[in-house]
Protein backbone atom coordinates (compact mmCIF):
# COMPACT_ATOMS: atom_id res chain seq x y z
CA UNK A 1 0.00 0.00 0.00
CA UNK A 2 1.14 3.45 -1.07
CA UNK A 3 0.36 4.98 2.89
CA UNK A 4 -1.75 7.80 0.91
CA UNK A 5 -4.96 5.66 0.22
CA UNK A 6 -7.88 8.33 -0.08
CA UNK A 7 -11.16 7.43 0.05
CA UNK A 8 -13.30 6.80 -2.79
CA UNK A 9 -15.66 10.03 -1.62
CA UNK A 10 -12.92 11.91 -2.40
CA UNK A 11 -11.90 10.52 -5.88
CA UNK A 12 -15.87 10.90 -6.89
CA UNK A 13 -15.49 14.61 -5.92
CA UNK A 14 -12.35 14.90 -7.30
CA UNK A 15 -13.76 13.73 -10.77
CA UNK A 16 -16.86 16.03 -9.88
CA UNK A 17 -14.54 18.91 -9.82
CA UNK A 18 -13.40 18.22 -13.51
CA UNK A 19 -10.11 17.20 -11.42
CA UNK A 20 -9.04 20.70 -10.52
CA UNK A 21 -7.15 22.26 -8.89
CA UNK A 22 -4.68 19.38 -9.42
CA UNK A 23 -4.20 16.90 -6.13
CA UNK A 24 -0.77 15.31 -6.28
CA UNK A 25 -2.14 13.41 -3.36
CA UNK A 26 -4.69 11.41 -6.08
CA UNK A 27 -3.07 11.96 -9.20
CA UNK A 28 0.98 11.22 -8.50
CA UNK A 29 -0.28 8.01 -6.48
CA UNK A 30 -0.04 4.63 -8.66
CA UNK A 31 -3.20 3.29 -6.43
CA UNK A 32 -5.01 6.61 -6.47
CA UNK A 33 -4.53 7.48 -9.77
CA UNK A 34 -5.53 3.82 -11.20
CA UNK A 35 -9.09 4.02 -8.60
CA UNK A 36 -9.75 7.32 -10.07
CA UNK A 37 -8.59 5.85 -13.68
CA UNK A 38 -11.41 3.16 -13.47
CA UNK A 39 -14.22 5.20 -12.04
CA UNK A 40 -14.16 7.17 -14.56
CA UNK A 41 -14.34 4.69 -17.42
CA UNK A 42 -17.18 2.77 -15.21
CA UNK A 43 -19.08 6.14 -14.94
CA UNK A 44 -18.95 6.71 -18.40
CA UNK A 45 -20.16 3.44 -19.10
CA UNK A 46 -23.11 3.88 -16.59
CA UNK A 47 -23.75 7.11 -18.58
CA UNK A 48 -24.16 5.41 -21.76
CA UNK A 49 -26.50 2.59 -19.65
CA UNK A 50 -28.57 4.87 -18.36
CA UNK A 51 -29.24 6.55 -21.91
CA UNK A 52 -30.77 2.95 -22.93
CA UNK A 53 -34.00 2.81 -21.21
CA UNK A 54 -34.26 -0.88 -21.67
CA UNK A 55 -30.85 -1.30 -19.37
CA UNK A 56 -32.66 0.63 -16.92
CA UNK A 57 -35.31 -1.00 -15.13
CA UNK A 58 -33.53 -3.80 -13.16
CA UNK A 59 -31.74 -3.12 -9.82
CA UNK A 60 -28.37 -2.28 -9.73
CA UNK A 61 -26.35 -3.60 -7.05
CA UNK A 62 -24.07 -0.95 -5.48
CA UNK A 63 -21.60 -2.98 -3.43
CA UNK A 64 -20.52 -4.12 -6.61
CA UNK A 65 -19.09 -0.44 -7.88
CA UNK A 66 -17.24 -0.66 -4.35
CA UNK A 67 -15.79 -4.28 -4.73
CA UNK A 68 -14.60 -3.71 -8.11
CA UNK A 69 -12.75 -0.35 -6.47
CA UNK A 70 -11.07 -2.63 -4.57
CA UNK A 71 -9.52 -4.96 -6.82
CA UNK A 72 -8.60 -1.73 -8.14
CA UNK A 73 -6.66 -0.92 -4.89
CA UNK A 74 -5.02 -3.96 -4.70
CA UNK A 75 -4.07 -4.13 -7.91
CA UNK A 76 -2.64 -0.81 -8.32
CA UNK A 77 0.15 -2.09 -5.95
CA UNK A 78 3.37 -2.10 -7.12
CA UNK A 79 4.02 -6.27 -6.66
CA UNK A 80 6.86 -7.79 -8.48
CA UNK A 81 9.38 -5.50 -10.76
CA UNK A 82 9.11 -7.09 -13.76
CA UNK A 83 12.73 -7.27 -15.97
CA UNK A 84 12.98 -5.14 -19.40
CA UNK A 85 15.58 -5.85 -21.87
CA UNK A 86 18.38 -3.78 -20.35
CA UNK A 87 22.34 -3.88 -20.77
CA UNK A 88 25.31 -2.50 -19.34
CA UNK A 89 24.98 0.71 -16.90
CA UNK A 90 21.16 0.22 -17.09
CA UNK A 91 18.57 -1.50 -14.99
CA UNK A 92 14.73 -1.00 -16.54
CA UNK A 93 11.83 -2.49 -15.76
CA UNK A 94 8.28 -1.85 -14.87
CA UNK A 95 6.07 -2.50 -11.83
CA UNK A 96 3.29 -5.49 -11.41
CA UNK A 97 0.80 -3.17 -11.01
CA UNK A 98 1.67 -1.15 -14.20
CA UNK A 99 1.09 -4.01 -16.19
CA UNK A 100 -2.39 -4.90 -14.57
CA UNK A 101 -3.06 -0.94 -14.65
CA UNK A 102 -2.47 -1.17 -18.20
CA UNK A 103 -4.42 -4.81 -18.99
CA UNK A 104 -7.97 -2.83 -16.54
CA UNK A 105 -7.89 -0.12 -19.28
CA UNK A 106 -7.51 -2.04 -22.10
CA UNK A 107 -10.05 -4.18 -20.87
CA UNK A 108 -12.39 -1.56 -19.60
CA UNK A 109 -11.86 0.21 -23.29
CA UNK A 110 -14.10 -2.65 -25.28
CA UNK A 111 -17.60 -1.89 -25.52
CA UNK A 112 -19.94 -3.50 -22.43
CA UNK A 113 -17.12 -4.86 -20.62
CA UNK A 114 -15.54 -3.99 -17.16
CA UNK A 115 -12.59 -5.72 -15.77
CA UNK A 116 -13.31 -7.08 -12.28
CA UNK A 117 -9.36 -8.49 -12.09
CA UNK A 118 -6.54 -9.39 -13.64
CA UNK A 119 -3.47 -11.66 -12.42
CA UNK A 120 -0.21 -12.54 -14.20
CA UNK A 121 1.04 -16.07 -13.85
CA UNK A 122 4.26 -17.58 -13.92
CA UNK A 123 7.36 -15.74 -12.99
CA UNK A 124 7.26 -12.27 -14.37
CA UNK A 125 10.18 -11.73 -12.58
CA UNK A 126 12.70 -13.83 -14.91
CA UNK A 127 13.25 -12.24 -18.06
CA UNK A 128 11.29 -14.31 -21.31
CA UNK A 129 9.34 -16.73 -18.76
CA UNK A 130 6.15 -17.61 -19.84
CA UNK A 131 3.45 -15.90 -18.54
CA UNK A 132 -0.24 -16.20 -18.73
CA UNK A 133 -2.81 -13.58 -17.91
CA UNK A 134 -6.38 -13.84 -16.82
CA UNK A 135 -8.69 -11.13 -17.09
CA UNK A 136 -12.10 -12.31 -14.92
CA UNK A 137 -14.53 -9.38 -16.97
CA UNK A 138 -18.64 -7.65 -15.83
CA UNK A 139 -20.45 -8.33 -19.27
CA UNK A 140 -22.58 -5.28 -19.16
CA UNK A 141 -26.21 -6.27 -20.23
CA UNK A 142 -26.74 -5.39 -23.94
CA UNK A 143 -23.91 -6.69 -25.33
CA UNK A 144 -23.34 -10.04 -27.12
CA UNK A 145 -20.93 -12.12 -24.72
CA UNK A 146 -18.70 -14.03 -27.03
CA UNK A 147 -17.54 -11.19 -28.99
CA UNK A 148 -17.05 -9.18 -26.46
CA UNK A 149 -14.48 -11.74 -24.79
CA UNK A 150 -12.64 -12.11 -27.85
CA UNK A 151 -12.19 -8.21 -28.22
CA UNK A 152 -11.14 -8.26 -24.57
CA UNK A 153 -8.49 -10.64 -25.55
CA UNK A 154 -7.28 -8.81 -28.42
CA UNK A 155 -7.48 -5.22 -26.83
CA UNK A 156 -5.44 -6.93 -23.71
CA UNK A 157 -3.21 -8.51 -26.01
CA UNK A 158 -1.83 -5.92 -28.24
CA UNK A 159 -1.89 -3.32 -24.98
CA UNK A 160 0.98 -5.91 -23.46
CA UNK A 161 3.09 -6.21 -26.47
CA UNK A 162 2.83 -2.47 -26.84
CA UNK A 163 3.77 -1.53 -22.89
CA UNK A 164 5.46 -4.68 -22.26
CA UNK A 165 8.08 -7.27 -23.10
CA UNK A 166 6.41 -10.53 -21.33
CA UNK A 167 6.50 -13.44 -23.37
CA UNK A 168 2.98 -14.16 -22.90
CA UNK A 169 1.75 -17.33 -23.78
CA UNK A 170 -2.32 -16.90 -23.51
CA UNK A 171 -4.28 -14.21 -22.33
CA UNK A 172 -7.76 -16.19 -20.80
CA UNK A 173 -11.32 -14.43 -20.15
CA UNK A 174 -13.34 -15.23 -17.60
CA UNK A 175 -16.97 -13.84 -17.79
CA UNK A 176 -17.49 -13.44 -14.11
CA UNK A 177 -21.11 -11.80 -14.36
CA UNK A 178 -23.48 -9.82 -16.52
CA UNK A 179 -24.35 -6.79 -14.69
CA UNK A 180 -26.20 -3.80 -15.07
CA UNK A 181 -24.64 -0.25 -13.76
CA UNK A 182 -24.88 2.52 -10.89
CA UNK A 183 -21.69 4.49 -10.55
CA UNK A 184 -23.56 7.65 -9.18
CA UNK A 185 -24.51 5.39 -6.44
CA UNK A 186 -20.06 5.92 -5.29
CA UNK A 187 -20.69 9.92 -5.16
CA UNK B 1 27.60 14.67 3.42
CA UNK B 2 28.94 18.09 3.39
CA UNK B 3 26.99 21.21 2.35
CA UNK B 4 28.65 21.73 -1.22
CA UNK B 5 27.94 18.58 -2.16
CA UNK B 6 24.99 18.13 -1.35
CA UNK B 7 23.90 21.33 -2.86
CA UNK B 8 25.90 20.23 -5.87
CA UNK B 9 23.72 16.70 -5.73
CA UNK B 10 20.26 18.40 -5.31
CA UNK B 11 21.00 20.63 -8.50
CA UNK B 12 22.16 17.56 -10.59
CA UNK B 13 18.80 16.00 -9.44
CA UNK B 14 16.74 19.17 -10.36
CA UNK B 15 18.42 19.25 -13.94
CA UNK B 16 17.99 15.29 -14.34
CA UNK B 17 14.55 15.44 -13.42
CA UNK B 18 13.80 18.44 -15.93
CA UNK B 19 15.63 16.52 -18.26
CA UNK B 20 13.90 13.45 -18.11
CA UNK B 21 10.68 15.47 -17.89
CA UNK B 22 10.94 16.38 -21.58
CA UNK B 23 11.55 12.90 -22.85
CA UNK B 24 8.56 12.00 -24.96
CA UNK B 25 6.67 9.54 -23.40
CA UNK B 26 6.85 10.89 -19.70
CA UNK B 27 4.07 11.79 -17.81
CA UNK B 28 5.61 12.22 -14.76
CA UNK B 29 7.94 11.37 -12.26
CA UNK B 30 7.01 9.74 -9.06
CA UNK B 31 8.84 9.94 -5.56
CA UNK B 32 10.27 6.67 -4.94
CA UNK B 33 9.26 5.15 -1.35
CA UNK B 34 11.65 4.97 1.22
CA UNK B 35 10.89 1.36 1.94
CA UNK B 36 11.15 0.43 -1.61
CA UNK B 37 14.85 2.03 -2.15
CA UNK B 38 15.75 0.24 0.27
CA UNK B 39 14.59 -2.55 -0.84
CA UNK B 40 15.80 -2.20 -4.09
CA UNK B 41 19.33 -1.78 -2.85
CA UNK B 42 19.53 -4.52 -0.98
CA UNK B 43 18.26 -6.35 -3.98
CA UNK B 44 20.46 -4.80 -6.30
CA UNK B 45 23.42 -5.39 -4.50
CA UNK B 46 24.16 -1.59 -4.83
CA UNK B 47 27.32 -2.02 -2.20
CA UNK B 48 29.36 0.71 -4.19
CA UNK B 49 27.36 3.66 -3.32
CA UNK B 50 26.74 2.65 0.30
CA UNK B 51 28.76 5.26 1.79
CA UNK B 52 27.92 7.55 -0.91
CA UNK B 53 26.15 11.20 -0.32
CA UNK B 54 22.92 11.31 -1.44
CA UNK B 55 20.52 14.04 -2.79
CA UNK B 56 17.62 14.19 -0.65
CA UNK B 57 14.14 15.64 -1.34
CA UNK B 58 14.12 15.18 -4.80
CA UNK B 59 12.17 12.43 -7.26
CA UNK B 60 15.19 11.51 -8.39
CA UNK B 61 17.61 9.63 -6.43
CA UNK B 62 21.47 10.88 -6.71
CA UNK B 63 23.69 8.35 -5.02
CA UNK B 64 27.30 8.96 -5.16
CA UNK B 65 29.74 6.59 -3.92
CA UNK B 66 33.35 5.44 -4.29
CA UNK B 67 33.25 3.19 -7.29
CA UNK B 68 29.96 4.19 -8.53
CA UNK B 69 27.10 7.03 -8.96
CA UNK B 70 23.30 5.82 -9.31
CA UNK B 71 20.57 7.29 -10.17
CA UNK B 72 16.97 5.31 -9.79
CA UNK B 73 13.73 7.29 -10.82
CA UNK B 74 9.72 5.71 -11.04
CA UNK B 75 8.14 7.24 -13.86
CA UNK B 76 4.47 7.37 -15.72
CA UNK B 77 4.77 6.68 -19.20
CA UNK B 78 1.73 7.97 -21.78
CA UNK B 79 -0.55 4.98 -22.91
CA UNK B 80 0.18 5.78 -26.68
CA UNK B 81 4.01 5.36 -26.16
CA UNK B 82 5.90 1.89 -25.67
CA UNK B 83 7.05 2.12 -22.25
CA UNK B 84 10.41 -0.06 -22.62
CA UNK B 85 11.12 2.36 -25.73
CA UNK B 86 10.87 5.49 -23.13
CA UNK B 87 12.11 3.93 -20.11
CA UNK B 88 15.28 3.42 -23.01
CA UNK B 89 14.98 7.10 -23.78
CA UNK B 90 15.10 7.96 -20.16
CA UNK B 91 18.28 5.97 -19.02
CA UNK B 92 20.11 7.32 -22.42
CA UNK B 93 19.14 10.53 -21.18
CA UNK B 94 20.49 10.24 -17.68
CA UNK B 95 23.88 9.03 -18.51
CA UNK B 96 24.25 11.47 -21.61
CA UNK B 97 23.40 14.15 -18.77
CA UNK B 98 26.00 12.67 -16.19
CA UNK B 99 28.96 11.83 -18.57
CA UNK B 100 30.00 15.60 -18.53
CA UNK B 101 30.15 15.50 -14.87
CA UNK B 102 33.31 13.40 -13.70
CA UNK B 103 31.59 11.68 -11.09
CA UNK B 104 32.16 7.78 -10.47
CA UNK B 105 30.63 5.24 -12.99
CA UNK B 106 27.21 6.21 -13.50
CA UNK B 107 24.54 3.83 -13.26
CA UNK B 108 20.85 4.15 -13.95
CA UNK B 109 18.36 2.22 -12.52
CA UNK B 110 14.18 3.40 -13.92
CA UNK B 111 11.05 1.27 -13.19
CA UNK B 112 7.60 2.15 -14.84
CA UNK B 113 5.03 2.30 -12.25
CA UNK B 114 2.08 3.57 -14.04
CA UNK B 115 0.52 3.87 -17.91
CA UNK B 116 -1.85 6.13 -17.94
Amino acid sequence: MSGRTVTLERLAHYLDSGRVPYDPAIEDDPENASQLATLARLRLLSGELLADEAAAEPEPDVGWIAGVMERVRQEARSGRDIPLDSAGPAILHMTEGAVRGLIREAGDSVAGAVVISCSLRGDVSVPAAPVRVEVVISALRGQFVPVMADDVREAVTLALLRQTELDVEAVDIVVGDVHLLDVGATS
Amino acid sequence: MNDSSGVRLRALADELDAAVLAVPGVLRIQPRLDVARLARRVADGFAAVRQGVHAPGSRVEVTVGPEATVVSLDVAIARDHSGPVVARAVAETVLLRLAGEGLPEPRVDVRIVAVG
